[in-house]
């Protein structure tokens, strides 16, 4: 076990390390001049005081050779250090701290949401003997895949908002707010979880140890808690994990729409200003939420089959 | 269950424990109905041992589902009364089905290896029947488990009840399986085909085992099996089955001896057992004029090792230790062994699929164990392979055609027109009509699949196919007719055929010299006539005895 944990730990940390290179690379080599950006004047630098572009080049470290700035970066970033804000000034850390307790809720109860519905809709189309309640029930991920997160979220506006007025249309204030975003982002992500749980109980029934189980009198009941679920739910376990990255890159979408701040917006808004240090820092979070997911998911399972602990036999 | 209660248990005793009255049963696949079992009626009395014998598709594990209510939801039982005791169940409920099943019938399935529920502990397991039944609380239900899996004959009970089920062997897992069946004293067991997937050895030990547990605990026995010797071995009473019928129903002893349908005495006659003999090509074979027995393919002290690293311990496994063998043109040697004995290994170096750790390998006198890159490729024509798992061995997306001319493809050889003309012939050669050309091995029966498999590895005229297990996977009809095409195609073509098996009644019908594996290392080697009438090795002796349907071997011969 801890063998196994300080491979995946290697492995995450070198995600990491991708991630941050990743984002250095496609940021700092972009064609347009941040400083320029920063001013407010990008492409019309007749306006711009030079002695004012050179200091902030000092201070930024811009006018340093490009692997100089990386190793420096990198250096500070493994200190905890991702520099600070181009637009505001203020450390990094100290932008993403302040959006990340909002995302992190909503990113919760999304999660939570989902895994509710995705179980919700499995469990209960595979184990109805109705044909046509299945085959309803069935339909339905394929739909929630299909769906784009801003047209969800501008229809559920559009319902629940503004015809119904149950609920509040932006901002953060309260429980109220955060059904819709919730929603929002629960919904596909819980969609591609249910297709694949769904597939994977059906699976799992057919398989002969629930045989030798109604062998002995088991009931369905019995089949499913006992013998179905914990051998069904590793594949849905995995896409678990790997849909908290869809609710990262929804956020930024929902977001936006719900005007709540937050992770999201704050990236889109770095995004906008080519506010590189915010990006970099955000995509090295992304990146380190991603790895922490896939790293309980992958402990999770192993704790769930012990055959993955043993070697792999059989 | 002895030859003695056959005598003693005349058909139609007054009380049968189980008695399946014009069972009829279809299954409904696309709209589409098929009946699977028709009219079948029959009883299993006290302490009886019945066998349902059949092969794939005869119905034989369908009625035994249909007993307890585990067929799928494509089956429909459309008539027939199932009464257990006095109590008719075939219209019971699944839940209600559900208090009989664990209770008054247990249930011994196919294959140990997924029977049980992988992720949860083999005590559970055992206790969980008990639990389902009220017949015991949690605690109690525990301490019974540990008691079961000692009367099952594993040591340490406490250790084996905290393990799960891949920590445990093929046989192992069956003992446990039977274990569970047993654990609320039903009156009958329904044993499917409950040790096909062993080896072997091990298949008389779980059957010796069942048969012990089963008499003390005064069980009745419905047992499944395609194989006419261990029905032999084991029932007091045989049922044949072919095509969703039963054909013929008699004392074991009488169906063996005696066997009155023409059906019945095809299986006997197709029985692998002691007394069949080496086959020989069928009269008009072509023969080639001169037919030279040089050895084609020799391994000279090979060895191999593995190392595995499980839990954080390393094993060594020695895989293969100073092996020696020599197939000749024209004639088979036979490598036979248990699971885990070797051979399969040995068979990989032949075709330098793995590398020896030490000693060589000549094909065709060539020492070709340090060819590597071309010069391989080149020599790997010479030397062919044809595995056991038909479906597994061919590609489910590409046309029997193509897959025969697959290898002819690989080596350039002619142009398109013509490799369809030569794998048209291979087929041909083979025995496949030429309207299978266009299908898929899903279309295909296993022993078809088999034949593809067998013009695939021909496409190349190599010197040498290396054989393994390809009739283990086939029903013993099938199996006999694949045997004889191996034998028939020996003849004409001269091959050399290296055969892996487990299997040493088959060993019989087609090999020259036979080697037999233990642990890594050859224990016996010899001609098979030597090998069969004066064994000297305890393995090989072992082996022998394990071979089941000894007591109809008399009566196969002079048929």
């Amino acid at each position: 076990m801890i063998r196994f944990l300080f491979r995946r730990a290697a492995q995450g940390a070198f995600v990491l390390w991708a991630a941050f290179t990743a984002s250095f690379v496609l940021l700092f080599l972009l064609p347009s001049d941040p400083v320029l950006t920063m001013l407010g004047a990008d492409g019309q630098g007749a306006n711009v005081d030079p002695v004012e572009v050179a200091a902030l080049r000092t201070e930024y470290g811009f006018d340093q050779p490009v692997w100089l700035q990386y190793l420096s970066r990198l250096g500070a970033a493994l200190r905890g250090d991702f520099g600070h804000s181009m637009s505001t000034g203020a450390p990094v850390t100290t932008e993403i701290a302040a959006a990340l307790p909002a995302t992190g809720l909503l990113a919760l109860i999304a999660v939570c949401l989902a895994v509710v519905i995705a179980a919700g809709i499995a469990i209960a189309a595979t184990s109805t003997s109705h044909g046509w309640l299945r085959r309803f029930l069935l339909a339905l991920p394929p739909l929630g895949v299909a769906i784009p997160t801003f047209w969800l979220a501008l229809v559920l506006l559009q319902i629940f908002s503004f015809r119904l007025g149950l609920l509040p249309a932006f901002g953060a204030e309260g429980w109220t707010s955060l059904v819709l975003p919730a929603i929002t982002l629960a919904l596909p992500v819980s969609a591609s979880m249910a297709q694949v749980f769904a597939s994977s109980l059906d699976a799992t029934w057919g398989s002969p140890f629930v045989q030798t189980a109604r062998a002995k009198g088991a009931r369905r009941p019995r089949l499913l808690t006992r013998h179905v679920l914990r051998n069904a739910i590793s594949p849905a376990l995995t896409v678990a994990g790997v849909t908290l990255g869809a609710v990262l890159a929804g956020s930024v979408v929902t977001e936006s729409v719900y005007g709540r701040p937050g992770l999201g917006r704050l990236a889109e808004q770095a995004v906008a200003a080519q506010d590189i240090p915010v990006v970099q820092g955000i995509v090295v979070l992304a990146a380190a939420i991603f790895v922490i997911a896939n790293l309980g998911v992958d402990v999770l399972q192993a704790r769930i089959d012990p055959r993955l602990l043993s070697g792999g036999a059989r | 269950m002895s030859q003695a209660a056959t005598t003693e248990q005349p058909v139609g005793t007054p009380e049968p424990v189980l008695s399946v009255g014009d069972l009829a049963i279809s299954y409904t696949s696309r709209g589409r109905r098929t009946a699977a079992v028709q009219g079948v009626a029959f009883s299993v009395g006290p302490g009886e041992t019945v066998a349902l014998v059949g092969e794939s598709g005869s119905g034989k594990t369908t009625t035994a589902h249909a007993i307890v209510g585990l067929l799928p939801g494509s089956a429909h039982r459309d008539a027939g009364a199932i009464v257990l005791g006095e109590t008719d169940i075939a219209g019971w409920s699944q839940r209600r089905l559900a208090t009989i099943r664990g209770r008054h019938v247990g249930f011994v399935p196919q294959d140990p290896g997924v029977a049980l529920n992988p992720v949860q502990r083999i005590g559970v397991q055992v206790a969980e029947p008990l639990r389902i039944h009220g017949l015991a609380g949690r605690a109690e239900a525990d301490a019974r488990a540990l008691e079961i899996l000692a009367q099952a004959g594993l040591d340490d009970p406490e250790a084996v009840a905290l393990r799960y089920p891949h920590e445990l062997s093929g046989g192992q897992r069956q003992r446990v399986l039977i274990g569970i069946a047993l654990a609320c004293d039903p009156q009958l067991i329904i044993a499917d085909e409950p040790t096909s997937a062993l080896d072997v050895t091990v298949q008389k030990v779980v059957l010796d085992h069942l048969q012990e547990r089963t008499r003390e605990a005064g069980a009745s026995v419905l047992l499944i099996t395609h194989d006419l010797g261990v029905a032999a071995d084991r029932a007091d009473r045989i049922i044949v089955m072919q095509g969703g019928r039963i054909v013929e129903e008699g004392p074991a002893a009488r169906v063996l001896e005696a066997p009155e349908h023409e059906y019945t005495r095809r299986l006997v006659a197709a029985a692998p057992s002691l007394q069949s003999r080496r086959l020989s090509a069928t009269p008009g074979t072509r023969l080639p004029e001169a037919l030279s027995d040089a050895v084609v393919l020799e391994l000279a002290g090979i060895a191999r090792r593995y190392v595995s690293r499980a839990g954080g311990r390393t094993r060594e496994v020695v895989a293969a230790h100073d092996v020696n063998l020599s197939v000749r043109a024209g004639r088979t040697t036979a490598l036979v062994g248990a699971s885990g004995s070797g051979k399969t290994t040995v068979a990989r170096i032949a075709s330098r699929l793995v590398e020896p750790d030490a000693g060589r390998v000549l094909l065709g006198g060539r020492d070709i164990t340090t060819a590597t890159g071309a010069d391989l490729r080149e020599l790997r024509r010479g030397l062919q392979l044809v595995y056991q798992d038909p479906f597994g061995s061919l590609d489910p997306r590409m046309r029997i055609l193509d897959t025969v001319a697959a290898p002819l493809r690989a080596y350039r050889v002619g142009d398109r027109a013509s490799r369809a003309r030569t794998a048209a012939g291979l087929l041909e050669r083979v025995q496949l009509p030429a309207d299978l050309h266009r299908r898929l091995p899903a279309e295909l029966s296993g022993g078809q699949r088999q034949r593809v498999a067998i013009a695939r590895a021909l496409a190349l005229n190599p010197k040498v196919l290396i054989l393994d297990e390809p009739v283990s996977a086939l029903d013993v009809s099938v199996q006999e007719q694949l045997l004889q095409l191996l034998t028939d195609l020996q003849a004409e073509l001269g091959l050399g055929y290296l055969f892996i098996t487990h299997d040493l009644a088959v060993v019989r019908q087609i090999a020259d010299e036979v080697a037999v594996m233990n642990r890594g290392e050859v224990v016996e080697a010899g001609t098979v006539a030597d090998l069969f009438e004066h064994p000297h090795d305890p393995y090989t002796v072992e082996l022998l005895a394990a071979i089941p349907g000894r007591g109809i071997a008399s009566s196969a011969a002079t048929g």
